[in-house]
């Protein structure tokens, strides 16, 4: 579970993220939508520990963000669409580092990889350096090192952008695999298609604020359009809530 | 901070490191090849110079030398330099078809028996070219030679004795100072690249484990385990330090391998030759202490510096400023006699490359070890203080 409220970030004069809040239960794909510098991968670096919020709480798993941020990284895992790889290892050898850093038993490391690399078609190029391998393939190494430890609550900034249309789709599908489990997941993007798709319900981010929250259907309803893409629009460029 | 993700961090970097092959390159090929081609080279160099010039006659176009048979014939016998006649002498010269020139004015060998007012050659040579100014040598040489033997003859025609003109000998003798000379020029060289090796040895490892991994987008994925930042700063900072060692053990081998070489191929060379240099034990301990601490103070300051950068190349740029930095009190130290005062001695790289150059030379100062050994132990906590800072600071991980 996620739960966030009055979350501030400021950068200098700046302010990047105002006044979120919302909260992502178990056995549900919630969704920040929003255009391009609406405050997205801000709040979920804010989530992951990562950055410092100027206000505001957050707790991850039942673990304060500010005052547990070490058990809140154990469960954690997150992949954004800069998330890279070390291209002298191997896909194994960068899975294997992440997992020993997450002080993951060498049975349990190995278990876990029997088990994700086959679903990802990671196997087939395992043992071959990260630098060789196309940015889809990657990709799937990076979600597969967001896996391992087979973390409670997952954060993913953009994981589809700049991947092919094969790739995109086993990511997705991944992604979907986890409704209707005991697993949280925060999911940010700017596609409609894919937040209309995946999510059970959308938190549409803009210029740092929440500008409308529910179901893909409660969005709709709201706003009496049709197409999320209409409500989007209307929010972003009205500028105004709901 | 743990131990096991200290050692985790560092085993991962340095196997990361070793598979880098511009990092190989720079530890091992420039170390082992460069550094004898460096030591090596310019000795070569002169010494075939030198060689040729020694074997090959310098020519020397005299003008009217019919005026002057005798010096003429003195000149020939000895056998130093080849007298020949040219048409147009100082353009010979200036082309460089002769070596020198010589002229020999009108009655030059009447005036010399006439005792009475002397006569002046004059001697040409183009100082610009070193053949010229080794002919010249040559030629001002024979010629004190072929005056002083006019004296005594002039003096034997007289009745008296030759030593009137030769109140003492003079002998020159090379003794034996094979340490102190040998030790002499490494005390310049070797801080030099001991030194240097300890800020640039690794530097590619450094850049690698900071600005890399933001460069890659690997550092956010590490930000988000659950090890202590200090884990990674100091898994990260022992890996630099263990290359610089490294790197400057196998520059310290490439350099004893050019003296190995030198001492077979050219013992001619005064520098080479007379090598007898060793370290004794206790001292080389020492050495080894103080290269230690400094890569490991460089090691800190370094990652802390590239972690503050954005990608490689600036940190490369940043690189290229600190092995500059670092360049200039190294050289200053080795070619002067620099002040060693205790608020000198606590200057960080400055302390060390005299301590350094003082051991070479058998120069064991406690109190400069000790000043150097404590300061530069202070500036690495501190540097490490402020890696672990920098480390956790939000604004330079994430500089925009
Ligand atoms: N470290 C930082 N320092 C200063 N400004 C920042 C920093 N990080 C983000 N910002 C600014 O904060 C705003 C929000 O950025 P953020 O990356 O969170 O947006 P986003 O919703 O993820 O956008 P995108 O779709 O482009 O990824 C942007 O205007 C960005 O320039
Ligand atoms: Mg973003």
């Amino acid at each position: 579970m996620i739960r966030v409220t009055n979350l501030h970030k400021r950068f200098g004069d700046f302010v990047a993220v105002e006044d979120v809040g919302f909260e992502a239960r178990p056995g549900e794909i919630f969704g920040l939508l929003g255009p391009n510098g609406a405050g997205k991968t801000t709040t979920l670096r804010m989530i992951a520990t990562i950055l410092k919020p100027t206000r505001g709480e957050i707790t991850v798993a039942g673990f304060d963000a500010l005052k547990e941020p070490e058990q809140v990284r154990r469960h954690l895992g997150v992949l954004s669409e800069h998330t890279g790889l070390y291209d002298r290892l191997t896909a194994e050898e960068n899975v294997r580092y992440f997992a020993r850093l997450r002080d993951l038993p060498e049975d349990e490391i190995q278990r876990r990889m029997d088990e994700i690399f086959p679903r990802l078609g990671i196997d087939e190029y395992a043992h071959k350096r990260a630098g060789t391998l196309s940015k889809g393939m990657k990709q799937k190494v990076a979600l597969a090192i967001a896996l391992i430890h087979d973390p409670p609550v997952l954060l993913f900034d953009e994981p589809t952008s700049g991947l092919d249309v094969m790739s995109s789709r086993s990511v997705r599908s991944f992604l979907e695999s986890f409704r209707g489990t005991d697993k949280t997941v925060l999911l940010s993007t700017h596609l409609m298609p894919e937040a209309e798709r995946l999510c059970d319900r959308i938190g549409i981010v803009h210029k740092g604020r929440i500008v409308a929250l529910g179901t893909v259907e409660e969005l709709r309803s709201l706003s009496g359009k049709r197409e999320l893409e209409d409500v989007f629009v209307e929010l972003v460029e009205g500028g105004g809530e709901l | 901070m743990r131990g096991r993700h200290v050692a985790l961090v560092w085993q991962k970097e340095l196997l990361d490191t070793i598979r880098d092959r511009r990092t190989l390159t720079m530890m091992i090929v420039v170390p082992l090849l460069l550094t004898p081609v460096l030591v090596l080279g310019p000795s070569v160099l002169r010494q075939s110079q030198e060689e040729s010039q020694q074997q090959q006659l310098q020519s020397v176009a005299v003008v009217n030398g019919q005026e002057a048979p005798e010096l003429l014939a003195f000149l020939r016998d000895s056998g130093l330099l080849r007298v020949v006649s040219v048409p147009n002498p100082e353009e010979a010269l200036k082309e460089g078809r002769v070596q020198a020139v010589l002229l020999v004015p009108e009655g030059f060998a009447e005036r010399l028996a006439r005792e009475d007012e002397p006569p002046e050659v004059v001697l040409k040579f183009d100082i610009s070219r070193s053949k010229s100014r080794t002919a010249h040598e040559k030629l001002a040489q024979l010629l004190r030679a072929y005056r002083e033997r006019v004296v005594i003859e002039r003096l034997q025609r007289r009745g008296l004795s030759p030593q009137l003109v030769q109140p003492f000998a003079v002998r020159s003798e090379v003794i034996e100072v094979e340490q102190r000379v040998s030790g002499f020029l490494l005390s310049m060289l070797l801080p030099l690249f001991l030194v240097l090796w300890a800020a640039v040895g690794g530097s590619q490892t450094a850049i690698d484990v900071t600005a890399g991994e933001k460069e890659r987008g690997t550092l956010e994925s590490l930000l988000v385990t659950p090890p202590r930042r200090s884990s990674f700063v100091v898994g990260k900072f022992l890996t630099i330090t263990t290359v610089t060692l490294g790197a400057t053990a196998l520059s310290l081998a490439g350099f004893a391998l050019s003296l190995a070489l030198g001492k077979r191929f050219l013992p001619e060379s005064e520098f080479f030759g007379r090598l007898g240099f060793a370290l004794e034990p206790g001292v080389l301990l020492l050495l080894l202490g103080v290269m230690t601490l400094i890569s490991a103070m460089m090691s800190a300051l370094t990652f802390t510096l590239y972690l503050w950068t954005r990608n490689f190349k600036e940190a490369q740029t940043y690189a290229s400023y600190l092995s500059f930095a670092v360049m200039f009190p190294a050289f200053y130290v080795a070619f002067t006699d620099p002040p060693t005062s205790l608020p000198a001695m606590l200057i960080p790289v400055y302390n060390v490359t005299v301590v350094i150059k003082e051991l070479i030379l058998g120069d064991v100062r406690w109190d400069h070890i000790g000043a150097t050994l404590l300061s530069s132990g202070a500036y690495l906590v501190l540097s490490l203080a402020l890696a672990v800072r920098v480390f956790q600071n939000e604004r330079v991980l994430f500089r925009q």
